[in-house]
Parts: structure tokens; sequence; C-alpha cells
């Protein structure tokens, strides 16, 4: 006799419905949604927001804010508003792809891990123990060096930094969803495995899945701009926030506002997907909203 | 002879994100020395909210009413250092969750003895030998070697003993015991209501127990408060309330509860409908809506608790039986 | 807790083995001829060929990895090819100094972050609470060279009152090598410090309101007593778990934190000698920080299992 398996409602799905209504609810969610869509709006329209090309030279170095340069022009001849805007980009960029990368290595490697245990779970987890006895930037540092300096080759670095965390957060919400009662249910109903993971379990993991790519992308932001820093990461004439801030390093005393403008727009950024994220996890969690 | 716990029209009421709830409404009772008074009632009722309010445990959106008399203090108007010094002395606690009300982290004899410290000004060493003797007295074996241990070792009945260990140790003259037995197995709830009526014996303590199980209460209990949404409606000691209930809601618990003996045949009856959570104190009869002795006066006024001189109250304009001298 | 312990030993182990195969690998997977590079400007075929002798570069990659792991093992690291001065040499005089480093940040995140966690959670809802809240987003967003530059800019150059770069050793002067730390440590402390504060006010808010707080209350112990010994002890806990996770970040922080400071600790000598193509050193270092992080992981580990008595009764983590 065949029944058919229904689909099962997940428990540790997050309502959708008021999500968007809880999340703007507090001051500082609304405020932080913002900032982070205006940044992500920068991002996506740098070519046309941008009033130059970031690597135009003019012959103006190191003038001062005008009509035409709104935020002046740096030691090179380039328009800084223009480096900025490309700089913004630059670090959305690797930060989203960075996190995704990592999601599409960790989250299979954290489900199989968590669900088979035994000898997958050992060999997974001590790989993952293995990557993290690397300090990322060493790691990030170390991969440079083999891969060569480049944009992408950063965001593989920094992918291959966030891959064990994720893997422990998937892994973990995995071991606690694969006791839970329905997912008992669809192994009685004789499910495949592969029904299980993805249809099942997968879902349930979606809020830590969230919670840990809100936290990673600042990281990221933040780790792009250090290794563009230390010449690791992008190169000239791609435009970083990093590379923007070392470029500074030489004209602390005579032209601050070289590497204030950039730190600043590191730290509103970082800040922002940071206020957003807690926000988000609020909203997602309201057992854990602040009273 | 002066209760030791004499409540007049305690009233809480909750007000969180713009809305208020009335939780507690007038609940007057009194508790005399040596007694043990059963509140009980469905969740919900208001039972373990008004206890709480007793000693102060509610959170800071709550509003308190009225005045509960515990020898020379009012424990609903007293300050929090007065507070303090009566809870764990003369007041004491033991709560439903046993697993949730002890630290997990420090040792039952560490537990136990912290009360003794802080009230008594006992030493470490004098603490730990009251500990012992006090799981000697809830009747834990191995006394000492279980002091050294932490409560995920206990089991649930252990558990609650030393709960129960924790709030008998300054010898308090009251004891609220909130739903103490519900989360155990039926045959440890015995070995624990055993217990505290043996205690209460020896101790000439008084109990304020909570709970929705009538089984419970028909077995330890003096006499009974009835509460239903958030009201006193039945007070009369534990006889009257079993066999000549005047409430129609007690009445109606009771044809809803499976006694032995009682009721063999046909069906559990259930109550139709469900209880109101009030926003303001009721004006009306609460329970009148569900009530199968509803009538006209029962749309016009609230009804007070009413005394057939027998000391049986009842708040209800047609009880289900009038006991008169019978 | 024998066994547990016994299981974590060897987990660790087998970890330290794999990153040395990680490092071994990562060094020969670098594109160039390593024997080429390590020749530097002497570029004639004699030369090549002696150092690859050197270096054992002509033997098979198995024998290279096992003389490899065997020189690890022996503390024999070789010479440095840029300097060649031994590399152990090397390591042991930075080492100090990136010790030194991640101490003082350690305290001064522990003190500020646990304590301010504590402040924001008893006073939540509060403004003060509030505000801690913000504060320690703050610090988790700003990145470290930027502000150790801020820091300079207003300390060394606006004010001078501290060196903007370079180190004095304890030897020394006691005061000049606080004064050349201060304010990398402070740098280094800032995300660790935020990391701490939030876990902590966010595990002193569950522990205050969980029943067994109720219960304090309900035995009439002190305000004092309640938050330090009964919410504190359980924080700690998941305080320190968390802590231990972000001690890798230290050290990432300290590479950046020494490049922006000039400080000669380990950091920079991993850096400069991946610029420099220095890699004999790299081999040695990147093992040796590897060992420290593994050590390190293990040591949070013990200290967990110490402070939670479930885990040492059970003999498993929860």
């Amino acid at each position: 006799m065949t029944t058919s398996v229904p689909v099962v409602q997940m428990a540790a799905v997050p309502v959708r419905s008021g999500l968007w209504r809880r999340l703007l609810r507090s001051p500082v969610g609304g405020v932080s949604a913002i900032v982070c869509a205006f940044l992500a709006l920068v991002a996506i329209t740098a070519p046309l927001l941008a009033p130059f090309d970031p690597a135009r030279t003019f012959s103006q170095l190191l003038a001062g804010p005008s009509w035409s340069h709104v935020l002046g022009i740096d030691d090179l001849g380039r328009d800084e508003m223009s480096r900025l805007v490309y700089g913004i980009r630059s670090s959305l960029e690797v930060g989203i792809l960075s996190v995704l990368l990592s999601g599409a290595v960790g989250v299979p490697l954290g489900l199989i891990a968590g669900f088979y245990g035994r000898w997958v779970d050992t060999i997974v987890s001590r790989l993952t123990d293995t990557v993290l006895a690397f300090p990322a930037l060493i790691l990030a540092v170390g991969m440079a060096a083999i891969l060569g300096p480049s944009l992408f080759n950063v965001t593989i670095a920094l992918a291959i930094g966030f891959v064990p965390t994720m893997v422990r957060v998937i892994r973990g919400e995995t071991l606690v969803l694969r006791d839970r009662d329905f997912v008992r249910a669809a192994i009685a109903n004789g499910v495949s495995d592969r029904v299980l993971l993805f249809r099942h379990i997968l879902p349930g993991t979606v809020p830590a899945l969230i919670v840990q790519a809100t936290v990673a992308l600042p990281a990221a932001i933040i780790g792009e701009a250090g290794l563009s820093f230390l010449g690791l990461g992008v190169q000239p004439p791609t435009p970083s926030l990093g590379v923007m801030l070392a470029d500074a390093q030489q004209f602390y005393t005579t032209k601050p506002i070289l590497a204030i403008l950039p730190g600043a727009a590191i730290v509103i950024a970082a800040l922002a997907f940071n206020l957003f994220g807690d926000a988000l996890r609020d909203a997602l969690d309201p057992r854990r909203a602040r009273r | 002879m002066t209760p030791v716990l004499d409540v007049q029209d305690l009233s809480v009421t909750f007000s969180t994100e713009g809305r208020t709830t009335c939780a507690v409404d007038e609940l007057s009772y009194q508790l005399s020395e040596g007694e043990i008074l059963g509140m009980v009632g469905e969740s919900g009722c208001g039972k373990s909210v008004s206890a709480m309010a007793l000693v102060g445990l509610l959170p800071t959106s709550a509003q308190i009413a009225g005045v509960a008399q515990f020898g020379p203090d009012d424990l609903l108007n007293a300050d929090s250092a007065r507070l303090a010094e009566l809870r764990g002395r003369d007041i004491a606690v033991v709560f439903q969750d046993s697993m949730g009300s002890l630290n997990p982290v420090l040792t039952v004899g560490r537990q136990i003895g912290e009360v003794v410290r802080r009230h008594q000004g006992a030493s470490r060493g004098e603490a730990r030998e009251r500990a012992r003797e006090l799981l000697e007295l809830v009747e834990i074996p191995a006394a000492a070697r279980r002091l050294r241990e932490y409560p995920h070792q206990l089991s649930g009945g252990m558990r609650q003993r030393v709960a129960i260990a924790m709030a008998l140790a300054c010898r308090p003259r009251l004891l609220i015991a909130d739903e103490p037995t519900t989360a155990l197995d039926v045959t440890v709830q015995a070995g624990i209501m055993d217990l505290l009526r043996g205690l209460r014996d020896q101790l000439s303590m008084s109990i304020l127990l909570i709970t929705h199980d009538l089984g419970v209460v028909a077995d330890s209990a003096d006499r009974v408060v009835v509460m239903y949404a958030g009201r006193n409606v039945e007070t009369a000691g534990v006889r009257e309330i079993f066999h000549a209930p005047q409430h129609p809601y007690t009445a109606g618990l009771l044809g809803a509860a499976p006694f032995p003996g009682a009721r063999a045949s046909g069906r559990l009856q259930e109550i139709p409908g469900t209880v109101p959570t009030l926003i303001e104190p009721a004006r009306l009869c609460s329970f009148a809506p569900r009530c199968g002795n509803h009538g006209a006066r029962c749309d016009a006024e609230l009804p007070a608790l009413l005394d057939d001189d027998s000391g049986h109250l009842a708040a209800c304009w047609y009880p289900v039986s009038t006991r008169r001298g019978a | 807790m024998g066994r547990l312990l016994l299981r974590r030993a060897g987990e660790s182990l087998v970890t330290l083995f794999l990153a040395s195969i990680v490092v071994f690998v990562g060094v020969r997977a670098i594109p160039g001829d390593l024997a080429n590079t390590l020749a530097g400007e002497q570029q004639d075929p004699a030369t090549i060929a002696a150092i690859r002798h050197q270096y054992g570069l002509d033997q098979n990659v198995l024998l290279q990895y096992f003389h490899y792991l065997r020189q690890m093992l022996g503390g024999n690291f070789g010479t440095s090819a840029t300097t060649g001065i031994s590399i152990g040499q090397n390591i042991l005089s930075a080492l100090p100094i990136t010790l030194e480093l991640a101490l003082l940040s350690i305290v001064i995140a522990t003190i500020f972050g646990i304590g301010t966690g504590i402040v924001a959670a008893v006073r939540r809802g509060r403004p003060s609470g509030w505000l801690a809240n913000v504060l320690a987003l703050l610090g988790m967003s700003i990145p470290h060279f930027w502000f150790g530059v801020v820091l300079i800019l207003v300390f060394a150059i606006a004010f001078p009152i501290l060196p903007s770069s370079g180190f004095v050793p304890l030897g020394t002067s006691i005061g000049g090598n606080l004064e050349s730390m201060i304010m990398p440590a402070i740098v280094l402390a800032t995300g660790l410090a935020a990391v701490l504060m939030r876990q902590t006010r966010s595990s002193m808010v569950e522990a205050l309101e969980s029943g067994y707080v109720r219960t304090a209350q309900a035995k009439g112990l002190s305000w004092a007593n309640i938050v330090f010994v009964h919410a504190l002890r359980n924080s700690l806990i998941t305080v320190t778990t968390i802590a231990g996770l972000q001690l890798g970040g230290l050290i990432s922080g300290a590479v950046i934190v020494e490049q922006v400071f000039v400080l000669p600790g380990i950091g920079k000598l991993t850096v400069d000698s991946v610029f420099a193509r220095d890699y004999p050193t790299v081999q040695a270092v990147a093992l040796i920080i590897a060992l420290g992080y593994i050590a390190v992981n293990f040591l949070v580990d013990l200290i967990y299992m110490v402070i939670d008595p479930r885990i040492r009764l059970r003999g498993a983590i929860a």
C-alpha cells in the first residue's frame, strides 16, 4: 500500500509574515536597512554614478573639492569620488561573493557532516579544524602568495576562511533538526536521503544561515580592505577602499581626507551591515528581541 | 487567631505594548497557621500570578493593588529591602520546574547553604552542616555525598526535594508551593506531597499550595480557594468543596475530573466555552456565558463572595447546592 | 573527563598533522621554481643546483615531507634564505613580542568587554545599556588598520605623547615598552572586546531571566550575589567558548597591527617573509602559528571542561 508523502510544514522556518514589519519596527533596523540598500544601490549603479572613470588621471594632483571633482583628486590625479564609488562596489562584490561561495561549499558539507555523522563527520570536522588552525589573515596571505594578488583571489581566500564557521553552524543545526519528529516521520515514510536533506532539513537551517551570512559580510568587507591594504588584494587600477587607505598613508599630515574618506566608508558599510544583521536576528527570533 | 497571611482585594494588571490584561481581580483569602490552603483553577486563572505578587517576583510591567498582611508587614507595599529579608527566611517558594529553578553550575550543598548564610550569618562549615540536615529532613539518602553533586545529576523527584530543602532552610512560616508536583511522575508526586504534609506537621508551617490537579488538593489541602478568570469564586474546606460544591464552575471542574467511583458511567463532562482574558476588571460574573445555572441576576450584578454561614463562600447568585445545616 | 581529554588531544594532533601537510603543500604550490627564487640574484645553473640540493628539493616529494617533519619536530628550522640568520632565532625573538601584544590585548579586552557586558545586561532597556551595545557594534565594525592609523594621528602626531612605531623591549625599559605597546594593544583589543561584550550581555540577560535567578531572588539573596555568583558563572561558559573562537582573529589582527605600528613580531615576520619569498621561514613560521592556535584551542576546551560541571561529569560537550 502506498501513501503519498505530504510536504511537512517546517517548524523551524521563520514566520515570513510580519518579518518585514518587525524588522523595520525598530529605528535601528530601519535606518541600517536603508543604509545597506543605499550602499547596494551605489555598488550596482557605480558606472552611472561615478562622474569619471576611476583610472582616468587629471593634472591637478591633490586638489581639494571643486565643482567637477566633488571630493577632490588624489596623489596620482584620479577623481576621489569615482574611486570611492567603485571602491564600495569592489568591497560589496567581494563581500557578497565570498559569503555566497562559502555557503555553496559550507552548507552541503555541514549538512552531510551533521546528518550522516560518524566517519563522514570526523573527516569534515578534522578538515575544518585544519583550516581553522590558520588565522584567517595568514591563510589569505598564503593564498595570495600562491594564487597571486587579484580581486577574485581575495574572494576565494576570504571564502575559504568563512567555510569552516559555515560548516560548523550548519552542522550544528542539522544535528538538532535530525532528531526532530518531522524528520523521523519523513524517514519512516521512506523518503530518500537527498529529498530529506534538501527539502526537509535545509529549510530549517535557513535562519542560522542568514545569521551567519550577516556576520560574515561585514567581516568580508573589512577583510578585503585589510588584504588590499597589505598589497595582496586588488591590483591597480581597480580601486578598492583598502588600497585607497594604503595609498593615503604618506599623506596623513598633508591631506588626511584621502585616508578619512575610504576609512569612513568601510566603517559605515561594516556598521550598517552589522546593525542590519542584528535587527534581522531579532526579527527572526522574537524571543531574543531586546526588552 | 490571626491568620498567618491575610490577603485583601489583591489585584494585578499587566500592561505590555499598549495592551492591558487583568490577571488577578480583587482576590481575598486567609491562611491560618499550620494550614494547607489549596488554590485551584485552570491555567491562566491567575493563581500563580497572585502568589508571585506576594513575594514581589512579578515583572515591572505589573501593577499591584490591595493588601497582603503577613505579620507586621504588608507584602504588597513593603520596600524591596524588607522583602529581601523576608524572602527565604519567613516566606519561601518552591517552583514547578526544579531543573529550571536550580542553578546548574553550583552544587546542591552550596545552593541550600547560601540561604542560611544570607539570613542567619552562618559560616561555610555551619551552612554545609545545616544543608546536610535539611537533605535528611527531605528524605534524600546519602545526604553528605549529595551536597557535592550538581542538579543535573539528580532525578526530578530528588531535585524537587532539594528545592524544598532550600525553601525550608530558615524554617519559614509560609511556604508557597507553585505547582510543585506538576512536572513529576504520579508516584513521585505522592512522595513529595507526603513529604510536604509531614513537614507541615513537624514545623507548623503554613502552605499555599497552587495546583490545577484536584487529586493533589483532595489529598493534601485543608481548605480550598477556587479561582476563575482572576477572581476567587469559591472558598471552603476541602470536604465541602468536593462533596457539596456551590459554584457552578467548581461543580463543572469536579465533573470534568476523573475520580474513581464518581460518575462511573458516561463521559467526562466538559465545560463548554473557554476562559476569557480580561482587559479590565470584570463587571459581571465572568463564568456566566458558560454557566448552566445562568439566571437573570447574573446579567445585572457581579456576585460577591457570599457566606452561607458555615464558612463556605461562593461568588454566585444561583449556587448549585445550598448547605443549611445539612 | 580523562577520556574526553584524551580524545580532544588526539584530535588536536591529527589537526596539527594535517596542518603541516597544508603548509608543506602550500609553500610548494607557489608558482615558480623554488630553487630559482631562493637563488635570488645568482641565477647561474651551478648555484641553483647547489641550492636545490641544499634544501633537498631534488629529492622525492614524500622524502622531502618527512625531512620537513623531522626538522620541525627536532626544532631545527633551518636558516632564513634572505638574511641567513637561523630561523629558530628569528622566531624566538619575534614570538615574545607577539605574545606580549596578545596578552595585553586579552587583558584589556576581557576587563573592558566583560565589564561593559555586565553593565549592559543589568541596565538593559535603559540608555546606558543601549549605548554600550552601540559601542560594541562599532568595535566590531572598525578595521584595525584604520583605527590604528587614527590613533597614531591623534596620539603620536597631533598630540605627541606616544611613539608612532617601533618597539622597545622589556629588558631595556618597562615604561618604553608599555608606551610602544599600548596603542597596538588597544587596537587589537577592540574587536575581541566588542565580541566579548555582546556575548556577555546576551548570556547575562538570558541568565537573569532564568528560573534559577528567580529562585535566588525568592531566597532573598543580595543583588551582588545574584549577578556575580549565579548569573555570571553561567554566562562565562558561553563567553569563554566564543572568546576561544575569537583568538584566531587576534593573531590575524596582530599581523595587521604589527605592520601598522612596525612591531617585529611573528605576524610581521610572516608577512615579510612571504613578500621576500623566504620560503624556509614561511614554512616554519606558518606551522608554529598553526601549532600555537591548535594549542590555545585545546586549552580553551580544557577551561571549558573545568567551568561547566555538566561536561566534566557527563563527559560530553553539550
